[in-house]
């Protein structure tokens, strides 16, 4: 007489409230880093090698590092979401012999999908071959530099993370300056550039091959690991691959609209917009940095402070006010350090005329910094809501979301340029309003609903519908890739 | 086992006979199952229907081929919550009194509050899919509000599986479609025992019970033993605490349900007088009790020859390797036996696959008591091919209903050394009724004792005159009180009994 007897059994093994979800979620948010990364090189380089190389050729290196990073950005999305969240699994599980396997398999799978956009801009813009070299060489070594902060991530190897990319950073600037002064052009200095990035790498993947020691890591295990995650896990993929181009796609539309120019190398951009909103950028660092040491200390101890009363059998009272007292917790702190990101912004807004004479900028970029500065203020609310959607697991609306913002970001943008010069940056600006007011909404509504959620919404042990979609969708693919 | 995929098309025609089998026939191969199989096939004339209920979908495969006179099989799978709703659905007004009939029904039990339940749930179903008590917020809604009304001081989370399997499981019971039949026959109580009541309920029809171990007992012990049933609420040494823990509600719905099935069903069977009480604890009337023991083909066991005075001295535990059969008792007892009779021969005859790590633990003991020329294991074999060569059968079991080898190590004449559980002492020292008393046929031992063991079996093998004596009594009680065609024709009495009694209204309209 087995039939309720099999079925107690199994109920202690169903109680697995997904935690692991905390540290992945907390990867994400390190994610956005990459994106401040590109954005403060060229910053710093575009600063001191301003007065030395001329404009040519300074706009021609910058060209090669802005398609380099945003190929590999977008490219590599998928792969370093999916390989954050198949490192975190594997830590929860305490299941690490495959990690060294699975850096590998990233790095493979990574580089053949940026390989394919490399040759395709390549093709397309048919630049001399000595900078199509370098060009081809940064998109892949950034591709792996990407990958290998995907895992210093999951791993928290901040120190690791911060010394390897101010180390590799400080090296770029030295090397693409020097290479500017020995009179080498564009490729001579992206070459420079090349070494820095190079540093980073190796500083980043040595980390974490001392994390994990494995003296023969199977590649071909690791990379079959990475196509079934992308599978499994396709909403996070398609996610991040939607994130990344809803970041780049406004830009995209102004290197392919009349504004734009071409450098010397035959690579499009359109310095009136993409520079001001560069600059517009780096204001979020700060908020950012700072969300992320909240993630780390107070937040997360009240996350899992949640959890641990459900599953140290707590009472639906206590569980209700520990949900109380995280969601309490993260709203005022997302408040606070939205006000603290307004003040910058406002600060940005007002020294605007000031920062463009110094930069040397044209006097009708004021009007984009000024849209991308508050602009920037929206979007730290949408990169904060999101990452709590991650944090709970809801990838479906995660998907959706930035999916909206792209399609906001893309659509506001090609109407501000069809409305005229006075309207630029202002599709950048109402997307991320329109797209942060949802995000904001639904993060809301995931605090407000979290006990619902966790138990029966969005637990994976009661999702039968969903989980046997994606069971099929792997076998599927399985079949298509192996067999 | 069979590769057959047990599909007959469902609900052709009212059959005589809906067996309810819950956890077992056909999907388990042994034990209950097996008996299932024998009662399809000694009632060739009689059709059934079966319902097989079952945790959930798992390609589980069956183990029996069905016999032609099933002329249907349906499985009901008791968690299968089905999939989570698309639209937004309010909460129905009926959500309040739904959880409260719940509440009574798996505190209490009983069909009245049985038939509410279905009332309220039939209401339910007219405003939303009863997926929605499951997957969404109406779910949610229901069972925080059940948790305020039976636990709001214990483990959320416990309670929480706990509903999901207990309500999905009698929701799933009171949803399916019941076949026709003239007698609905359950297996057990739980949820074949509350499909059976329904059954009675909804279709006037009489329901019949058949219990081969007490079902609540079992998953009782189950609960007690089980690890992950944290005690989240300290009663110290209050008895009285009136707060209910995790394993109290779990404990009290199989009561409830075991009481509403046992109220439902004209007539309660069990194997042996033993279990009887606790079937008149959970409320069935003396009226309805009846005992049918099991029976064996003992054609199979006539003329086999015994071990005789010259034969290696032999004893044997016929059974499973598994940790409920208490191997390694006999083990021990083989162990202090070889010190008094030096040849001593101990087998232990069974499959020893189900838990290598038992097998593999007992055959360590083996090996350390240096008792390798002794004790055997010989896996599954024909029990025919051995018994000629027993001189005394041993069961150490540390539960059992009706043990089949008692039967069988008896109808060839083997006399037996038991330990006192489930039906043992009635099949070793006959009923208080028999007549004419025929003796014993062996000895009892409480559990765990190889010391008793050894001083019984000793006793048998050394006194040959003893050991043919009992042989022969229990030989005899076998064959008078056990054989199948006995059992056989209990049944064929009770169905045909059941069947022609008229269609009352409903059960509940005539108490």
């Amino acid at each position: 007489m087995a039939g309720i007897g099999f079925a107690l059994k199994t109920l202690h093994r169903q109680d697995t409230l997904s935690s692991v979800v905390a540290s992945f979620g907390h990867a994400a948010v390190v994610a956005a880093g990459p994106w401040l990364f590109t954005i403060l090189s060229l910053a710093t380089i575009t600063l001191v090698t301003d007065q030395i190389v001329g404009l040519a050729i300074l706009a021609d290196f910058r060209a090669v590092i802005i398609y380099a990073f945003a190929t590999s950005l977008v490219l590599s999305a998928p792969v370093t979401m999916v390989a954050t969240r198949l490192v975190a699994n594997a830590l929860w599980l305490k299941k690490v012999d495959g990690v060294h396997a699975l850096l590998f398999g990233a790095f493979a799978v990574c580089l053949a999908l940026v390989a394919v956009g490399v040759v395709a801009l390549i093709a397309y813009f048919r630049p001399p071959a000595t900078i199509a070299i370098v060009f081809a060489a940064s998109s892949l070594l950034a591709a792996l530099i990407w990958v290998a902060l995907a895992f210093s991530g999951a791993i928290r190897d901040y120190t690791g993370v911060t010394l390897s990319f101010l180390i590799g950073l400080f090296v770029s600037v030295l090397a693409s300056i020097g290479a500017a002064i020995a009179g080498y052009h564009a490729p001579g200095m992206v070459a420079g550039f090349l070494v820095g990035l190079a540093i980073t790498f190796f500083g980043l993947t040595s980390r974490i091959r001392m994390t994990f020691p494995d003296p023969v890591p199977d590649p071909i295990a690791g990379m079959r690991a990475i196509i079934e995650g992308l599978a499994n896990y396709w909403t996070l993929a398609v996610g991040a691959l939607v994130a990344a181009i809803a970041v780049w796609i406004d830009k995209w539309i102004y290197w392919f609209s009349p504004v734009s120019e071409t450098v010397a190398s035959g690579f499009l951009h359109a310095p009136i917009y993409d520079s001001t909103m560069f600059i517009a950028s780096l204001a979020i660092i700060p908020s950012l940095g700072a969300f992320v040491m909240k993630l780390e200390t107070e937040f997360f101890e009240r996350y899992q402070h949640y959890y641990g009363t459900i599953v140290g059998h707590g009472t639906l009272n206590q569980i209700e006010s520990a949900r109380e007292r995280l969601a309490r917790y993260t709203l005022d702190h997302l408040t606070l350090i939205t006000v603290i990101q307004a003040g910058i912004s406002t600060i940005l807004v007002l020294t605007a005329p000031i920062i463009i004479d110094v930069l040397g900028l044209q006097f009708r970029q004021i009007a984009i910094l000024r849209y991308g500065a508050i602009g920037v203020v929206f979007h730290f609310i949408f990169i904060a809501a999101v990452s709590m959607l991650l944090f709970f697991d809801r990838r479906m609306l995660f998907l959706g979301l930035q999916v909206m913002f792209c399609i906001l970001n893309a659509g506001l943008t090609v109407l501000a340029l069809k409305l005229g010069e006075e309207y630029h940056g202002t599709g950048y600006f109402l997307a991320c309003i329109t797209a942060s007011f949802f995000a904001y909404r639904l993060a809301d509504a995931t605090f407000a609903r979290l006990n619902f959620l966790t138990f029966i919404g969005n637990n994976p042990s009661i999702a039968a519908g969903t989980g046997q979609r994606t069971r099929g969708w792997q076998r599927l693919t399985q079949r298509v890739t192996w067999s | 086992m069979t590769e057959l995929t047990p599909i007959v098309s469902p609900l052709p025609r009212e059959t005589d006979i809906c067996l309810i089998v819950e956890g077992c026939y056909p999907y388990v191969a042994g034990g209950v199952s097996g008996w299932i199989d024998w009662l399809l096939r000694t009632e060739p004339e009689t059709s059934f229907s079966v319902v097989s209920l079952w945790p959930r979908p798992d390609n589980q495969a069956a183990r029996y081929a069905l016999p032609p006179n099933v002329v249907s099989f349906q499985t009901l799978y008791l968690q299968d919550f089905g999939a989570t709703p698309k639209k937004r659905l309010h909460l129905p007004e009926c959500t309040e009194r739904l959880a409260e009939v719940l509440g009574t029904f798996v505190m209490r039990g009983g069909l009245v509050s049985l038939d509410q339940v279905i009332a309220e749930l039939s209401r339910m179903r007219a405003a939303v899919p009863l997926e929605v008590l499951f997957n969404s917020p109406i779910a949610w809604e229901l069972v925080r509000r059940m948790y305020v009304r039976h636990m709001p001081y214990g483990s959320f989370l416990h309670f929480f599986w706990a509903w999901r399997a207990l309500l999905g499981g009698l929701f799933a019971t009171l949803e399916f479609a019941l076949p026709q039949a003239k007698v609905y026959h359950t297996i057990s109580t739980g949820y074949a025992g509350v499909l059976a009541a329904r059954a009675a309920l909804e279709t006037g029809r009489p329901a019949l019970l058949t219990e081969h171990g007490i079902y609540t007992n079992e998953r009782r012990i189950e609960l007690l033993m089980a690890k992950w049933v944290a005690d989240t609420i300290d009663k110290g040494h209050a008895l009285d605490d009136p707060r209910l823990d995790l394993r109290d509600i779990w404990i009290s719905a199989f009561e409830a349900y075991a009481r509403t099935c046992y109220e439902a069903c004209a007539e309660v069977v069990t194997l042996f007088k033993d279990n009887q009480r606790a079937q008149r604890f959970l409320g069935a009337t003396s009226e309805k009790l009846r005992v049918i023991a099991n029976g064996i083909d003992i054609g199979r066991f006539e003329g086999l020859a015994r071990a005789g005075p010259r034969d290696r001295p032999t004893i044997a535990l016929i059974g499973r390797v598994v940790p409920i059969k208490d191997v390694k008792s006999f083990i021990a007892c083989a162990k202090l036996l070889r010190e008094r009779i030096a040849d001593l021969r101990a087998w232990i005859i069974g499959p020893t696959d189900e838990q290598p790590e038992y097998t593999a633990q007992c055959r360590a003991l083996v090996s350390s008591l240096g008792l390798e020329d002794c004790v055997a294991f010989t896996g599954a074999v024909n029990i025919l091919d051995y018994l000629p060569k027993i001189h005394v059968a041993v069961l150490s079991s540390l539960s059992e209903s009706q043990p089949l080898v008692l039967l069988e190590a008896g109808a060839a004449g083997v006399p037996f050394v038991a330990t006192d559980v489930g039906s043992c002492r009635e099949i070793i020292e006959g009923r208080s009724d028999e007549t004419p008393a025929l003796g014993p046929g062996g000895f009892l031992t409480a559990l765990v004792a190889p010391r008793q063991i050894a001083d019984a079996a000793e006793c048998l093998l050394r006194d040959h005159e003893l050991r043919r004596r009992y042989g022969d009594a229990l030989h005899e009680r076998v064959r008078r009180s056990y054989s199948s065609e006995r059992a056989a024709q209990a049944y064929r009495d009770i169905y045909r009994r059941l069947a022609a009694s008229p269609a009352r209204g409903s059960e509940l309209e005539a108490m």
